[in-house]
């Protein structure tokens, strides 16, 4: 029996113990430890399906169709790394190492193997490359917790959700998008402590049908708008918490000015914010109303409505709601930021410095818009970095891409000018596990191990309070290999020397656990940590993000400049967009209500995370695929007007193209909203036109301003397909 | 006391997520899911729920062999391959099982399904292999927010039987008289269906 766990691209982290047999992983449990345990979900536990799956890579390819067409040949590795190496080489020489797109993310990311330490550490040695910035996650959470808390490090421990009045689910959905491991068992446990659950969502998610007693359909994009609204009942009833206000943060009396319509002339009434949320005003008036006075209440402020355009605002007001209602730094409440917990993040809770030697007030300043100032380009613009180059003001002309631990074809919006802009390169490497819709873009396709196929360690992405080490449970499948063996072998092609490449797997892993301080802190016996797999935080009950702040801000200061909760801030005004006010606002998205875009396409796209997939990982899975098959879901006053019927074919389109899918004429979505799952896999017919349902064919490659990917701002109409 | 062994599943808290399904095919080399389905009650199929927009309702509710106590499908098997235990588990022997399919009509509870591949009929065996070595059956130590309970429903004091008798836990198809040894906690709105 091998302690390992599930590390693919989802937010939870849970224990999975695999049973060998002759080298087979035949059998596969999950914690059998005290209560509460780290239980996996389904995917985790068809993550053996993944390792053994018959469309696993086994060997390296080259490419001998046209690219894209996805016909490969197998080589040998030898000849392969000596390809991938020689272009690396004349690329470099011929134009600069700018023209080296190297790109990786999440999605077969564990801490060791993770394209940081491998891909980055080689090409820096190399001499340098162009890369992008912003998580398709969360980067307006991102934005917004940093500015009005001045860290990520906001929430409580989930364990604390029994102590709330009220849980207020605004777009988060846990039931099928595991943002901590047990989120949903604190939640029924909460529920059965007697909390009052609302859940705000354009759709009837599992979550809402399950645990809410109450939901709020609401239009994607609208949901500053609501929340401004409850600010204005809540002043205008006297509601709020003037005391905690005073004390504890900075430009509230801005924000009521914004609120009152003192600045703009528009009081932002709930029947203002009836008009673009579909929210009726009475219902609006009983959110604030319940928030302000069912204390302590926990309102959990999803991804999800940040992914829009100008969706950073959203998650600034449900801050400036959580000092409102003086919910911050209390058990039972929450401060509505990024939500990381107090303990044992993905991250050690430390700022990223600015630059070498800075002073930590020249930290707390950063905002870390640092990133955006040093030559990247976002990577909701990749596709126009790739095609315009330096002529469109980007950083570089890029001429070979090296892609790994991601399916950026797929997962990054406007899939056909990806198409078209992967076409323009002299050459692509892509390190797999299966044929994805970039993978099928490669000249030189690299076939990688899974997590049980190498050692690596995780830290829950939101927070602990446990660390997991990954070991090794079967050998490479095939010729496997790890991305790290990868950039090794190439490393040494290329002459360079890159240290931290040649340790010893299991040595490097260590060595990265000592320089974690605070691992080190909690895990002096690395040996039995590998051993158990599992470090589970000793912790008297559940721990709570800025407590000590709010009991004693004498002595404890918010970690922001003003050393108080920024509703003004400073920071934003100092960086002059005029897209992002230093106060929250509701600003009206590109396609939204009144963008004449509607004419033409009337349906509002949100896109859903299932419960079967973390992103494209696990599309192919036969034990999940049947399980939530992937189709549009479509109000049926929407479909009755269109003509279409449950389990048709419909065509879904927009001028950014089209793609057919199965309808799945719903109540449980509400009427202008349809919904398209993120991460199944592109997958062209023989015109060109998507038939997998991939949402990203419809999505726009702009970013909000707060940095955010706005998967959930767009428009497309909808009609009975035929051929 | 002679046992009787059976599951109590609590709806409010059955999230729909599937993993049940997916810890019963690896448990017992299931390829497709033979032990246990999760329906949904609401609307008329999966994942639909009852009611108009906004006013909707859905919950969950995982389907596996009851165990009756008088299992109609140990009645219409013609070559005896199904028996039930001292304890309650009702089991399909595949080595006598000729894949006639009697059995898979005579369940009120759709519990028995015919493996094509290899021309029998299978379904939950409520991990008999685990039960006889003191453990839970696997769905319940899977289960992520613990919704399953199970144990011995002759045994007042077990926790199968005080959950039971607190939330009125009830059958499905009582009708049926069957005499399930699966019990289920009604939802808030009262519904089990």
């Amino acid at each position: 029996m091998v302690p390992t766990g599930a590390c693919h691209d989802c937010g939870g982290r849970c224990v999975l113990k695999v049973h060998v047999k002759d080298g087979v992983a035949i059998r596969v449990e999950t914690d059998d430890t005290e209560e509460p345990q780290l239980r996996a979900c389904a995917r985790g536990r068809a993550y053996r399906k993944q390792v053994y799956a018959e469309d696993r890579l086994l060997f390296p390819q080259v490419r001998v169709g046209e690219r894209g067409e996805g016909r490969f040949e197998r080589i040998s590795w030898d000849e392969a790394l000596d390809r991938v190496a020689h272009e690396i080489s004349r690329v470099k020489e011929t134009y600069g190492p700018e023209a080296i797109l190297l790109h990786t993310y999440s999605g077969s990311a564990g801490v060791f193997h993770n394209g940081v330490p491998t891909l980055h550490e080689l090409f820096r040695a190399l001499g340098g490359y162009t890369s992008g910035w912003g998580g398709a996650s969360a980067e307006n959470s991102t934005f917004a917790s940093r500015a009005t808390y001045g860290t990520l490090t906001t929430g409580n421990t989930r364990d604390d959700l029994v102590n709330s009045r009220l849980v207020l689910l605004w777009g988060v959905n846990p039931a099928t998008s595991i943002y901590g491991t047990n989120t949903m068992y604190y939640l029924a446990k909460a529920k059965e402590a007697g909390a009052k659950v609302v859940v705000v969502d354009p759709r009837y998610t599992e979550t809402a049908a399950v645990v809410a007693d109450r939901w709020v359909p609401i239009r994607p994009g609208s949901d500053a708008a609501v929340m401004v609204a409850m600010a204005y009942v809540m002043v205008k009833e006297g509601l709020h918490d003037k005391a905690f206000l005073e004390r504890h943060t900075v430009g509230f009396d801005k924000f009521r000015d914004y609120v009152l319509g003192a600045e703009d002339g528009v009081p932002k009434t709930p029947s203002w914010a009836e008009q673009m949320s579909a929210v009726p005003s009475s219902t609006i008036v009983e959110l604030a109303r319940d928030y302000a006075s069912m204390r302590p209440g926990a309102l959990i402020p999803g991804f999800a409505p940040g992914r829009t355009a100008f969706g950073e605002q959203f998650h600034r007001v449900a801050s400036t709601l959580a000092a409102m209602t003086g919910n911050v730094g209390v058990h039972g409440g929450g401060a509505a930021g990024f939500e990381r917990g107090p303990v044992g993040p993905m991250f050690p809770p430390t700022l990223a410095a600015e630059k070498e030697g800075a002073t930590y007030e020249e930290q707390l300043r950063a905002l870390d818009v640092s990133r955006r100032l040093r030559r990247r380009f976002h990577f909701c613009r990749m596709w126009d970095a790739i095609i315009e180059g330096k002529e469109g003001g980007y950083p570089s002309d890029l001429k070979m891409a090296y892609i790994a631990f991601g399916n950026p074809l797929n997962q990054f919006p406007n899939v056909n000018k990806g198409v078209e802009a992967l076409k323009r390169l002299e050459f692509i490497v892509v390190h797999e596990q299966f044929m994805t819709a970039t993978a099928r873009f490669a000249d030189v396709l690299l076939p990688v191990t899974t997590h049980w196929e190498r050692n690596d360690f995780a830290r829950p992405w939101l927070s602990g309070p446990y660390f997991l080490y990954l070991n090794k449970v079967i050998e490479p499948l095939g010729e496997a290999r790890s991305d790290r063996d990868i950039c090794r072998e190439l490393a040494r092609r290329l002459g360079v020397v890159c240290p931290a490449l040649e340790l010893p797997e299991e040595e490097g892993i260590m060595e990265m656990i000592r320089l974690m301080g605070d691992m080190l802190d909690e895990i002096p016996d690395l040996e039995a940590f590998k051993k158990a797999g599992l470090h589970k935080m000793a912790l008297k009950g559940p721990q709570v993000s800025f407590q000590m702040q709010v009991q004693d801000p004498e002595r404890h200061r918010f970690p922001t400049p003003s050393g108080k909760i920024e509703i003004y801030c400073q920071r934003i005004a100092d960086l002059g967009d005029p897209r992002i006010p230093p106060i929250p606002k509701y600003i009206e998205p590109w396609e939204g209500p009144t963008d004449p875009m509607r004419g033409r396409y009337p349906l509002q796209l949100i896109t859903i995370h299932h419960k079967t997939r973390a992103h494209s990982c696990f599309h192919n899975n036969p034990w999940l695929r049947d399980l939530e098959p992937q189709a549009l879901w479509l109000n049926v006053q929407d479909a009755a007007a269109r003509g279409i019927k449950d389990g048709e074919e419909v065509r879904v389109y927009n001028e950014r193209g089209e793609t057919v899918v199965k309808a799945r004429v719903t109540e449980r979505i509400m009427p202008g909203v349809v919904a398209l799952g993120e991460g199944a896999w592109y997958s062209p017919d023989r015109k060109g036109r998507d038939r997998a349902g991939c949402p990203n064919i419809l999505t726009k490659d702009d970013y909000s301003p707060g940095g955010g990917f706005p998967f959930n701002t767009g428009l497309v109409e909808v009609e009975r397909f035929t051929e | 006391m002679k046992k009787r062994f059976g599951l109590v599943i609590d709806l409010e808290r059955c999230i729909g997520c599937h993993t049940c399904t997916i810890a019963c095919q690896l448990e017992n080399d299931m390829e497709a899911g033979f032990g246990v389905r999760v329906e949904t009650i609401g609307g008329g199929h999966r994942d639909t729920p009852s009611g108009r927009h906004p006013d909707l309702s859905m919950h969950f509710l995982p389907i596996l062999c009851m165990h009756c106590q008088e299992p109609p499908c140990m009645e219409a098997c013609p070559v005896g391959a199904i028996s039930k235990r001292e304890d309650g588990i009702v089991l399909v022997d595949e080595g006598m099982c000729d894949g006639c399919q009697a059995c898979v009509a005579s369940c009120p509870y759709g519990a028995l399904s015919h493996d094509e591949k290899r021309n029998i009929v299978r379904k939950c065996n409520l991990c008999v292999q685990r039960v006889d070595k003191g453990l839970a059956p696997f769905c319940v130590v899977c289960c992520e927010t613990e919704a399953i309970c199970f144990g011995d429903l002759m045994d007042v004091e077990s926790a199968v039987s005080k959950l039971k008798a607190r939330r009125g836990a009830g059958v499905l198809r009582p009708e049926a008289g069957t005499g399930p040894a699966v019990f289920y906690c009604p939802t808030r709105k009262g519904r089990i269906q």
